[in-house]
């Protein structure tokens, strides 16, 4: 009997099964599915009919159905707009025969109104594909309850230019083992502290090979790198910046952590940052940071997840990766360095980590530490107070196979626990998986008993954010899908903030990989 | 995250940072959730002019002009920084500095709750969570048509607790640790 975890394991290859076009070994009914059906049908649902529905144009629309009618709900839909800035349909489930496909989609649509405000719109619609002689087209089209929200014009407006913020972000160039030029692609970071002690918050501003401060007076920004002593080029790629007060002396010093290198310590004068031996030597491949008083003596400490790089060194296992550089904690000893205690803090996290956030999950006074994992399976560390951490993951519900980008916790509900939120990617293909012919990475045997769970799980790497609710009592549930917050894309940093001063948290998330000059995925 | 993709064009094999011209999940827009309250969240990222097409990495939010509005500061791969400035919302606001002394100086770790006719609120300072990023350590509470705060609590990491009661709206406090016996807490108006 093949155990659970075994299963979940294997499971998870089938991540890269998907994602790989011609898999050696794939069955040629699969390849056939692609190209005969999965392709078209992605094509004509996700990407064509969107298209037409943007266009306002009845007769573009029209086009794409097999009988010469569109279904007149979605044509008067489109009518109420003057213009569409956007429209999105996803395939969320689907239904594949050989020649019909019946799909649950969801339906999105951005734009301005004949009166002139801004519309957005969500309905989730039953779409039917069938294959003809001419090729994919919609048979029927039914739409489900429509939810929608308005605004007069945009509350955001980006000032960077005018305000005085001139950077633009440049990563660096590696060369892998086998001799290809290959990108940086995780990007560098930003931190945001009142550096200069005049009441106004200053950034920092971190590229591949450089760390700029621009400080802040009445709203408008000054680049003061060369005056506080950054601006040079630094070795490594620098990634998580802290601005913290690590001596405690009301002025915030600044950490900055890299992938291929060691991080750099500066402690704040007051009208520079002076370069200081601190004792932080890493592993190297640091990608988040976070502080807090792990051990209570007053002292601001240094959590450090570290990754890899994946062109050196491939994820394993498979889904629930632990082949990293191991995760860092960082003792401050109060006397200006810092002393390695990951050893004796119980924490072993060989995750490929990218993201860490502190809390206290569990009210009782002292700073636990979730980390997000790439390439699968998070970890919570609970603290007993003395910076002494217990994994705690699964015995609080945090343990869902998915990969992560990005977390950060925050009291939605107000019922006074702090709630999590843990950015991660969403899939526009995972429908595809249901299809008979899917190559399933597990023996047939499995395949056939658990065929089911098999997918269920395979889809769960694609399943997107998760937004876990503190049930208090040191547990967590997992609410996404029915609070609306699963789907954003190749999720990055993704914040709590109220931005409409209405009293509620709502969440930020910055999305998208790589942009390149032909806008079609590879 | 960073993995083998296909190329549905090429159908060979190929890396996230070796993709030549193609995209890799370009061309996605940010996303902003605004809590409904009643449990649901909705993307209002086009309606609130947010939803930047950049390939988005770090995100850290702070009220830059001090006009109780936040903003949002977006740092961008390979692409220009965005500084998007908020305006506008009818709510009211209050936001609180915390200074420690017998907790570190940046009373990291301080959960501050404030109570009014409209319920709880918690946040609590933290330094570097989210991703690449380490948002302003001043914390903002929302209050909607509330211009007043009945009582804010403060839970310092050295287990100390401060009160304060009946606080006006729209102003950004400090707060400096006070020894736990001393129950009044020193506030600075601005």
């Amino acid at each position: 009997m093949i155990s659970i975890a075994r299963l979940s394991r294997l499971a998870a290859l089938a991540l890269s099964g998907l994602l790989l076009a011609a898999l050696p070994g794939c069955s040629q009914n699969w390849k056939q599915a692609r190209v005969e059906l999965i392709d078209p049908v992605q094509a004509l649902l996700h990407k064509k009919y969107p298209q037409a529905l943007a266009s306002c144009n009845p007769q573009q629309v029209t086009m794409l159905f097999a009988q010469g009618a569109a279904s007149p709900d979605v044509l008067e839909l489109i009518d109420r707009f003057a213009s569409i800035d956007d429209a999105r349909a996803v395939i969320d489930d689907a239904d594949m025969a050989e020649r019909r496909v019946v799909a649950h989609v969801t339906l999105e649509i951005e734009g301005i109104l004949h009166d002139g405000e801004h519309l957005y719109v969500r309905q989730p619609r039953k779409m039917v594909a069938v294959r003809s002689d001419a090729g994919w087209r919609i048979e029927s089209d039914t739409g489900g309850p429509i939810e929608e929200a308005r605004a007069p014009g945009p509350h955001f407006e980006d000032q960077a230019a005018a305000r005085g913020l001139a950077f633009k972000h440049k990563t660096r160039w590696f060369t892998d083992p086998s001799g290809t030029s290959r990108r940086y692609v995780l990007g560098s970071g930003v931190a945001v502290a009142d550096v200069d002690g005049n009441g106004w918050e200053d950034v920092i501003l971190v590229n591949a090979d450089r760390i700029e401060l621009f400080t802040n007076s009445d709203g408008r920004f000054t680049k003061v790198s060369s005056q506080w002593g950054l601006g040079s080029p630094v070795e490594g790629a620098r990634t998580s910046p802290v601005l913290s007060d690590f001596d405690n002396d009301g002025r915030p010093d600044l950490f900055v952590a890299a992938e291929f290198g060691q991080p750099l310590f500066y402690r704040n004068t007051g009208t520079a940052f002076e370069l200081a031996e601190a004792g932080l030597l890493t592993q190297g491949m640091t990608v988040a940071a976070c502080t807090a008083d792990f051990n209570g003596d007053g002292f601001l400490d240094l959590y450090l997840g570290n990754h890899e790089e994946p062109h050196h060194k491939a994820p394993q296992p498979q889904g629930y990766a632990r082949n990293a550089k191991p995760d860092q904690l960082f003792l401050n000893l109060g006397n200006g360095t810092f002393r390695d205690a990951t050893k004796e803090s119980g924490i072993d996290n060989p995750g490929w980590s990218l993201t860490c956030a502190v809390a206290d999950y569990d009210n009782d006074g002292d700073a636990d530490i979730f980390i997000g994992n790439d390439f699968g399976g998070d970890s919570m560390y609970e603290n007993n107070g003395n910076a002494r951490f217990r994994e705690v993951t699964k015995a609080v519900g945090l343990n869902t196979p998915v990969a992560s980008m990005s977390s950060d916790w925050g009291d939605f509900d107000g019922d006074g626990d702090f709630d999590l939120f843990v950015g991660g990617m969403s899939s526009r293909a995972d429908w595809a998986i249901d299809h008979p012919s899917y190559p399933s990475p597990v023996p047939w045997i499995v395949e056939a008993l658990f065929r089911e769970r098999v997918r269920k799980q395979i889809r769960g790497f694609f399943h997107g954010n998760r937004l876990y609710e503190n049930l208090g009592g040191g547990s967590f549930r997992e609410i996404s899908t029915e609070t609306d917050t699963v789907n954003s894309g190749w999720a990055w940093s993704s914040v709590w903030l109220d931005f409409d001063n209405d009293g509620l948290l709502d969440i930020y998330s910055a999305n998208g990989m790589i942009s390149g000059p032909l806008k079609d995925d590879v | 995250m960073e993995f083998v993709v296909e190329n549905v064009g090429r159908r060979d094999e190929v890396w996230a940072d070796g993709i030549g011209d193609n995209s890799l999940n370009g061309y996605e827009r940010n996303v902003l959730l605004h809590n409904r309250g009643n449990g649901r969240f909705v993307d209002v990222g086009y309606l609130t002019g947010s939803n930047r097409i950049e390939d988005g990495r770090a995100v850290a939010v702070a009220d830059f002009d001090h006009d109780g509005q936040l903003d949002l500061l977006l740092q961008n791969f390979e692409s220009e920084v965005v500084l998007l400035m908020g305006k506008d919302t009818p709510g009211h606001w209050l936001q609180v500095e915390l200074e420690g002394v017998a907790s570190n100086r940046d009373a990291v770790g301080a959960v501050v709750i404030i109570e009014n006719e409209y319920g709880r609120q918690s946040r609590h300072v933290t330094r570097g969570n989210a991703f690449l990023a380490c948002s302003s350590p001043v914390l903002h509470f929302g209050l909607g048509e509330a211009t007043a705060v009945n009582r804010i609590e403060v839970r310092w990491p050295s287990g100390s607790v401060q009160s304060l009661h009946d606080v006006a709206a729209d102003q950004r406090l400090e707060i400096r640790e006070q020894a736990a016996s001393d129950a009044r807490a020193s506030l600075t108006e601005h």
